[in-house]
């Protein structure tokens, strides 16, 4: 008997933290407010397509047109995660660069809010990182004036030539008798 | 079969049970706290881009290996129909299980990126490699012993009918799987101390090795601490099959590297490990050979140490350490070894091409895969304490009906 | 002796003959395939390929080196020691024993045919695209390195530390294994690679499967050795002079 009371007492503790828990809802609450993007569409109704359909569709699209991009090499606009965080993530904000750390984060946002970890930025960059680039450019300049045409000439006629130089010099030798 | 044995489950509540238990859930505990720090990224380890696989992994290999092998006490009992390892088939599987769960667990925690195992499961699988293949002999390992304990525990006629099909079900998933661990090297065309198909029997010879050793070791130490008795007949056989597995290994590794000496390509690598400067020379030679195989089959074969329980332990230990560094001289000596991209040629260049790359384990990985130890051994002991695994009695005279039955 | 010098002279013959015809040129880009429209996806009717001349890289590939640093951001995490630090191209010289003849040659992923690591891979991170450029597709690596175990040329290397401020064309991340990916992003554009640009006199870049480009004309003219040919991968780089 007493063994059953020490169950129940338990069984009730138990019930009271999980029931006094649930005060740590705010029904009331709302994510907070998504900071403005840094480039707009050009009417709203555009605009609040996009909205709708990311805010349904945001994931499903991410991990279809990943796919697209790095096995499929289709590198459109609305494949681009860098057009997301260009749009989406000032170069600057405070005067600092904002990344994906920081609560004020497009993305991190509503992630914080719902406490699910963000995988992307672990390798993609969170903010446009256009300053930082000093991309190599293309050397159209010295392309035109390029011979790549053979193997180093110089280097075979000097082995050849040297090769020569040494059978003149040397004894009989039966090279040329093959 | 006709046996008078019967299974209890482990009775003692007492401090020594706890504190032992304990002891191995602090084990678990440090491997949580060295996962969480390699979180960090694993420039914490020793781990680098030239030994891309370091001390957890030995630790899991081991593991892994180790837990085929425990499960062949359950075969000899099932498929070749010795009766005196009936009995102890139950603690040979949930061994079994506990040592591949742990070792598994040390290789998931120590991948680089976790989470992405979830797009595994949702179906990337590539099967041409033999990892992915693994993944699937492990899961359907535990699955198949799991079965195959239900076949023994349950009194049932089904149960009993299904005991040998899945004995030898059992057995050939075995051979899969440990073929498959040592294809894990024996694939890899570009390393001069792997890319052979004989890594694949060696492991499997070497399972019985380190199944057999800790076997025993368990065995003894859960009897000994539970007060039951443990005959002799029951433990020449363990200390002598162990005999013969090591010198199945070192048939083996005789094999291996007297091919290897034949071929001038592996001429560098084989001097590097059997007689260069290096650690590697002195663990193959003195910790596997000398330590790890003679010495253990020593103490089983003298004549003055028959039946000396001192001796059985000692060649045991020694047994699973010399496994170890035999694990230990495979994968780290051989991602010591450089690769050879032009050869006859000394190669230098800032990647470490050409020298002996240097392996200093830093304390998260030892940490992490003694965690994965006390992990196996921990669900044994608990396996123990929940189910009846163990006989009441492995006594001689228990045990001697059954020894004396030709089939 | 007069067969040795009626053998030079056709030979350096031979060589001027064809360096009339094979001359480009001037103002003629070398990569002659246009860039595929972004929206299309690749295909195998073009499989993309790279000669080094080693000779004609006076500083042994340092330059390429650098440009390659530059455009994907790898070689200087911070927290990674010398033997962690990735390197996805680096310079070689190789000394051949008997014959004390060295040569310096820079080495990354050699985008093979049947790459080992694509093999090995088990989730298929480890992947060649249709167009025969290798690479790791990060979302899906688990960061097991097997690939790196199984590579021959030690081209792919592991992220050890948490990485930030990645390249926007380049993602990088903390546990995923990298790799030269024949700066795929580049092609895909209708430029070269960062290091063929570099280094234009000496690395050629363009279509194996199109027996009219550059590359696949002079290789059919001077061949082209590959690192390790005897494991049989029909690599995509080519290299003279080694």
């Amino acid at each position: 008997m007493f063994h059953k009371s020490i169950q129940s007492v338990f069984l009730i503790s138990v019930m009271f933290l999980l029931g006094a828990s649930l005060s740590a809802c705010d029904s009331n609450s709302k994510p907070p407010e998504l900071m403005k993007a840094v480039k707009q569409f050009e009417s709203d109704e555009i605009r609040d397509g996009h909205i709708k359909n990311m805010r349904i569709n945001h994931m499903d699209e991410l991990l279809h047109k990943r796919d697209e991009t790095v096995i499929k090499g289709i590198r459109t606009k609305d494949h681009s995660l860098k057009s997301c965080i260009n749009c989406h993530v000032p170069d600057q904000h405070n005067g600092k660069v904002l990344r994906s750390s920081d609560p004020e984060h497009f993305c991190s946002t509503c992630h914080n809010f719902v406490a699910q970890k963000l995988d992307c930025f672990q390798c993609h960059v969170d903010h446009p990182n256009n300053s930082k680039v000093s991309k190599v450019a293309p050397s159209d300049a010295t392309h035109s004036s390029v011979k790549f045409d053979a193997p180093s000439q110089k280097h075979l006629a000097s082995t050849v030539a040297e090769a020569e130089i040494e059978i003149h010099n040397s004894p009989k030798q039966t090279i040329g008798e093959k | 079969m006709a046996t008078n044995i019967s299974f209890s489950e482990v009775k003692n509540n007492g401090f020594g049970f706890w504190g032992v238990l304990g002891f191995f859930g602090l084990l678990v505990l440090g491997g949580v706290f060295a996962f969480l720090h390699m979180h960090e990224g694993h420039y914490t380890t020793g781990m680098n881009n030239q030994v891309v696989w370091g001390i957890p992994h030995v630790f899991a290999i081991f593991l892994i290996v180790a837990a085929s092998g425990a499960a062949n006490i359950a075969t000899i009992g099932t498929v070749f129909g010795q009766d005196v390892y009936k009995p102890q088939g139950r603690l040979s599987l949930a061994l079994a299980g506990s040592l591949l769960f742990g070792g598994l667990v040390v290789l998931l925690l120590d991948l680089g990126s976790l989470g992405h195992v979830i797009e595994m499961a949702k179906g990337a699988l590539n099967f041409k490699s033999i990892f992915a293949w693994n993944m699937i002999l492990y899961s359907g390992f535990l699955l198949i012993i799991t079965l195959y304990n239900w076949t023994m525990m349950d009194r049932r006629k089904i149960a009993k009918k299904l005991y040998k099909p899945l004995g030898i079900v059992n057995m050939a998933w075995r051979f899969m799987l440990t073929m498959g661990t040592g294809s894990i090297f024996g694939f890899l065309v570009a390393r001069q101390y792997y890319d052979a198909a004989i890594l694949a029997p060696l492991f499997i010879v070497s399972s019985y090795v380190f199944g057999t050793a800790i076997y025993s070791l368990v065995l003894m130490a859960s009897f000994k601490l539970t007060g039951r008795d443990l005959g002799d007949i029951v433990l020449n056989r363990l200390r002598n099959s162990m005999a013969v597995y090591l010198i199945l290994v070192l048939f083996f590794e005789m094999t291996r590297h007297l091919t290897n000496l034949y071929a001038t390509e592996h001429h560098a690598v084989e001097a590097y490990i059997l007689t260069g400067d290096s650690i590697f020379t002195s663990l193959f030679w003195y910790g596997q050979i000398i330590m790890g195989s003679l010495v253990p089959m020593f103490l089983v074969w003298c004549r003055f140490f028959e039946n000396n329980r001192l001796a059985h332990v000692t060649a045991a230990v020694l047994a699973v350490i010399g496994g170890m560094i035999q694990i230990y001289v495979i994968l780290i000596g051989g991602q010591s070894f450089p690769l050879i991209l032009f050869p006859n040629a000394e190669v230098s260049s800032t990647f470490f091409d050409g020298v002996n790359n240097a392996y200093t384990a830093t304390m998260p990985e030892y940490l992490l895969g003694i965690g994965g130890v006390g992990l196996a051994v921990a669900l044994v002991i608990v396996g123990m304490k929940g189910l009846r695994l163990l006989p009441t009695s492995l006594a001689d005279d228990v045990i001697d009906p059954l020894n004396l039955e030709k089939k | 002796m007069s067969d040795i010098n009626s053998y030079r002279r056709k030979f350096l013959g031979g060589l001027a003959g064809t360096a009339a015809v094979a001359t480009v040129a001037p103002g003629v880009f070398l990569r002659e395939v246009q860039a595929k429209p972004a929206g299309e996806a690749v295909s195998e009717k073009v499989r993309w390929g790279m000669l080094i001349d080693i000779n004609k890289l006076d500083d042994g590939g340092d330059a390429c080196i650098e440009a390659c640093k530059k455009e994907h951001g790898w070689g200087s995490d911070p927290k990674s020691n010398d033997a962690q630090q990735a390197q996805w191209i680096r310079k070689v010289k190789v000394t051949e024993k008997m014959t004390g003849h060295e040569v310096t040659l820079p080495v990354m992923c050699q985008h093979c045919e049947t790459a080992p690591c694509v093999d090995v891979c088990p989730t298929g991170a480890s992947m060649k695209r249709a167009d025969g450029i290798v690479q790791v597709n990060k979302h899906i690596c688990i960061g097991c390195r097997y690939c790196m175990m199984a590579c021959p040329y030690k081209a792919r290397s592991f992220v050890h530390e948490t990485i930030v401020d990645q390249r926007p064309d380049t993602p990088r991340g903390k546990g995923t294994v990298e790799s030269c990916n024949m700066c795929v992003n580049r092609v895909d554009e209708g430029k070269n690679p960062a290091c063929v640009d570099a280094a234009p006199q000496a690395m050629l870049f363009g279509d194996l499967n199109d027996p009219d480009s550059k590359i696949s004309q002079v290789l059919k003219k001077f061949g082209g050795t590959q690192i390790r040919a005897d494991l049989g991968l029909n690599t995509g780089v080519r290299y003279w002079g080694i």
